[in-house]
């Protein structure tokens, strides 16, 4: 990048009065909403407010929903129950508990347009260290180099890519699962290792979706967030 | 020589701002858009709006970046340039830059592009990141992080 401090900047502090100084109504208007669309926006707003509070309360209850991404406040086991499943990606803080991914692709606004998996960051702790969940077509045969390790039940390998990116690819039922970590340099031992174990609780579990199957895996702590 | 423009108490400031950053903002300015015309354009109008604002902004020198990329990526979108263009001729005339990186630099999504010149050209740490573009922190370290390893793919760069 320091190749850029070779171009030769011109000196435009003159542009800069004369622009200011000629016709300041000229100047390029900051984005202002018109009244309308702000009232509109307004209306929409109380709505969506007014429907959440509907749903939450209980008063509306939508009948499509087999599970709530955020069915408790308490994710901890209680009477053999089995822990509530959070589903994957929740915009915000995430808290300690038990997720889920199916495949659903990072956001846009976060990843880029060219996103193709999940994403998770520690940002709201050190924000040092991000996963990557991506799906392949298939795993290659380039992608057998590595050890050997399990990865969420499953055979697959594991390899450094370079010092700041470790990655684990994985094929479980035909679907080519890859998992790549990344870590700022300087990346503390206890936020790797935060990482690598949200990594070793994965599992899979049977479902009805374009797998059949879904990863599941434990945060142990608030600081992750997704996109 | 400060001009009487709106509130004039400002202008010093700015001009200071100017001369310790100007050079610097078109230069990221530039990598960012690789136009230097768009660079220059985005670069002026900023202070120049800034300069009419007076002492109505608190923080000139984040807002002047803030609002020269924003300038410049309404221009880039308008200009439908988002395609990767070669350099114009005539605008590198007396210096080099690496086609590889100029190439990489455009391969990425503007977001991505921004915070990475930003980071890795103006040294800016995230939270300064996310003070000049007034995107979440969380967004700069994903874009960040998003941009740097699409830089390496681009680059052929496995180190």
């Amino acid at each position: 990048m320091r190749t850029y401090d070779q171009a030769p900047a011109p000196d435009y502090w003159s542009e800069v009065q004369l622009r200011a100084s000629s016709a300041p109504g000229d100047a390029r208007p900051e984005r202002s909403a018109r009244p309308a669309l702000l009232l509109v926006a307004a209306l929409l707003l109380l709505l969506t407010i007014s429907a959440a509070v509907a749903v939450g309360s209980g008063v509306v209850e939508l009948p499509w929903f087999d599970e709530s991404p955020t069915p408790s406040t308490e994710p901890s086991v209680r009477g053999g129950w089995p822990p509530a499943v959070w589903g994957w990606p929740s915009t915000g803080p995430n808290r300690p508990g038990v997720y889920s991914w199916d495949g659903s692709n990072c956001a846009p606004a976060y990843c880029g347009v060219s996103a193709t998996g999940g994403f998770m960051h520690n940002g709201y702790g050190s924000g040092d260290v991000d996963i990557i969940l991506e799906v392949v077509p298939h795993v290659a045969s380039s992608d057998r180099d590595g050890t050997t390790v399990t990865v969420a039940g499953h055979d697959g390998i594991y390899r450094r890519v370079d010092g700041q990116q470790e990655e684990w690819v994985v094929n479980i039922e035909g679907t080519g699962i890859v998992i790549r970590l990344t870590a700022e340099p300087g990346t503390s031992q206890l936020d790797l290792a935060d990482a690598h174990a949200i990594i070793d609780s994965m599992r899979t579990e049977p479902r009805a979706n374009n797998f059949g199957f879904r990863l599941l895996f434990t945060l142990t702590n608030g600081e992750w967030d997704s996109g | 020589v400060a001009i009487v423009v709106g509130q004039v108490d400002s202008t010093t400031d700015l001009e200071t701002v100017y001369r310790e950053d100007g050079a610097r903002l078109w230069r990221a300015l530039f990598a960012y858009s690789n136009d230097a015309e768009l660079a220059s354009d985005a670069a002026a109008e900023a202070f120049a709006q800034a300069l009419g604002r007076g002492t109505a902004i608190r923080d000139i020198r984040s807002w002047v970046w803030r609002a020269a990329f924003r300038l410049a990526a309404g221009d880039l979108k308008n200009r439908s340039r988002y395609a990767r263009v070669p350099i114009p001729e005539g605008v590198t005339l007396d210096f080099h830059l690496d086609d590889e990186l100029v190439a990489a630099l455009q391969g990425l999504t503007p977001q991505q592009r921004l915070v990475i010149v930003l980071h890795y050209y103006v040294d800016c740490p995230v939270r300064e990141i996310s003070r000049r573009t007034g995107m979440n922190p969380l967004a700069v370290r994903s874009h960040l992080s998003r941009g740097r390893q699409r830089m390496r793919l681009l680059l052929g760069d496995d180190s």
